[in-house]
């Protein structure tokens, strides 16, 4: 399922609530977030209603709080991100400016049994 | 237009080398390793990238246009063929400039309209050659820039002081006095390093036994300590100018599958063969956890299962004692080369 892309601001925000396990509050995430970004409140609670709009959270209010949960879990978000990066990314891009330990395609069941035995058999050879 | 033509020429002349080299590749495996592979690469992408103008030999014949006696009251000087035509269409020999001499033969009024064409063909030529260039690094450059911004977005330092332990335990081992950074970073597949200003190795969010996070420190931090990065960057240079040469693509190609191998070597480098088939599962290992995710980065890759294989040959064969030895030779002559360039 193919979800918009977060800006970086609101992207912080949802991995704090992802964090958080469940619903949170608005004093939570800015406890959480001290340290990190320097947010009044008005900013913080523009930024969630922002989430809410594009249907990343949903909120409701209990007395004179707002309970924020998420919509989307974050696995779902980031393979939708890494995805999309993806996409855009080609060929050898990526492999031009890093040195991954493993850069070929996954490989299926019956590969990684075939090289399983493989190594077992040119292990035992070299012995 | 001197620069183009010496790199056009350079292309040309280390093409059949570069083919050369590939094709002998499976039969040179026997006597050489990656690693001598490793330091011709360096050797042809030396030729190739550097300004070679001044070894194009000038040309050897000069074309004399006779002088009728007519024409003599015309100052028609000698013209060697890098004389071009201005537009109006006097000749131009050594800076100076001819009036135009009465025509030898009825070619003047072709030489008009041939030399023109001439020269713009060659600005087209140029313009092209300079445009690949340009889309080449800017292609490069951006995507990099995106996977920055990715891990920026995803990644954080290390969360757990076990694996910082065993990463600095690790680089103290191999002599790296640089304090690296250790990140995690979700969605990544596989440990990678990364950074020219500050290097530093991701890790995917996968938990690891001790063995394996030391396999996997020793092989990025090989990676590190062989500047592996500035080297593919000397690969990205060289794909960049010589775009138009698939031979050179090829050779970008094998080049970059060398840096792996005899990565592998040297991280096995002294163990005995328990530890690298722990090695060679611990890389099966990382390449099954792939499968959830295939990834589209690897569009020119000959594919997963052909490439493990050839390095669980190359980290476990029964010939492998040369090869390890060669990449060992290979990495001395490396680091010598790369103290020399230091020194410059």
């Amino acid at each position: 399922m193919a979800v918009s892309r977060l800006p970086d601001a609101e992207l912080e925000i949802m991995k704090v609530i992802w964090k958080c396990g469940g619903e949170t509050t608005s004093a939570v995430i800015m406890n959480k977030l001290e340290g990190k970004k320097d947010w009044a409140l008005t900013t913080l609670l523009n930024f969630l209603a922002r989430l809410v709009d594009r249907g990343f959270l949903s909120v409701y209010r209990n007395g004179k709080t707002n309970y924020y949960a998420p919509v989307i879990n974050e696995d779902e978000y980031l393979e939708s991100e890494s995805k999309s990066f993806l996409e855009r990314l080609h060929g050898n891009s990526l492999k031009s400016f890093v040195a991954s330990l493993y850069n070929g395609d996954g490989i299926s069941r019956r590969d990684l049994d075939e090289l399983k035995s493989f190594i077992d058999e040119k292990a035992g050879d070299a012995q | 237009m001197t620069l183009l033509l010496s790199l056009a020429s350079v292309s040309l002349i280390i093409t059949p080398l570069i083919i050369l080299l590939l094709f002998a590749a499976p039969f040179l495996e026997r006597k050489y390793t990656a690693g001598g592979r490793y330091l011709m690469w360096i050797l042809v992408m030396g030729c190739l990238c550097l300004p070679f103008a001044s070894f194009i030999p000038r040309p050897a014949v000069q074309i004399h246009v006779p002088v009728p006696a007519a024409a003599s009251s015309y100052d028609i000087r000698r013209i060697n063929n890098t004389a071009g035509l201005a537009g109006d269409g006097s000749r131009r020999d050594g800076g100076e400039t001819v009036s135009r001499g009465v025509p030898v033969l009825s070619a003047e009024p072709a030489r008009e309209s041939i030399n023109p064409s001439s020269a713009n063909l060659f600005d087209v030529i140029r313009i092209v050659w300079f445009a690949g260039i340009f889309l080449s690094v800017a292609y490069h450059a951006a995507n990099h820039l995106m996977f920055k911004r990715f891990v920026r977005r995803w990644g954080m330092p290390e969360p757990d002081p076990g694996y910082l332990q065993i990463f600095n335990e690790t680089a103290r081992r191999m002599g790296i006095v640089r304090a690296l950074g250790l990140k995690r970073c979700k969605g990544i597949k596989t440990p990678m390093l990364m950074g020219f200003i500050k290097p530093a190795v991701l890790l995917p969010d996968l938990s690891c036994d001790e063995e394996d996070l030391r396999f996997i420190f020793r092989h990025e931090l090989t990676h590190y300590k062989r500047r592996d990065l500035w080297y593919k960057l000397a690969l990205m240079i060289t794909i960049s100018i010589h775009w138009f040469n698939p031979a050179v693509h090829l050779m970008i190609k094998q080049a970059n599958k060398d840096i792996e191998t005899i990565c592998d070597t040297l991280t096995v480098h002294g163990m005995d063969m328990g530890l690298r088939k722990k090695y060679s599962e611990m890389l099966l290992n990382m390449a099954a956890g792939r499968r959830v995710c295939r990834s589209r980065l690897t569009t020119n890759f000959i594919g997963g299962k052909r490439m493990l294989k050839q390095r669980f040959l190359n980290i476990l064969g029964k010939k492998a004692k040369k090869k390890r030895q060669g990449a060992v030779w290979a990495d001395r002559g490396g680091c010598r080369l790369r103290r020399a360039f230091d020194r410059l």
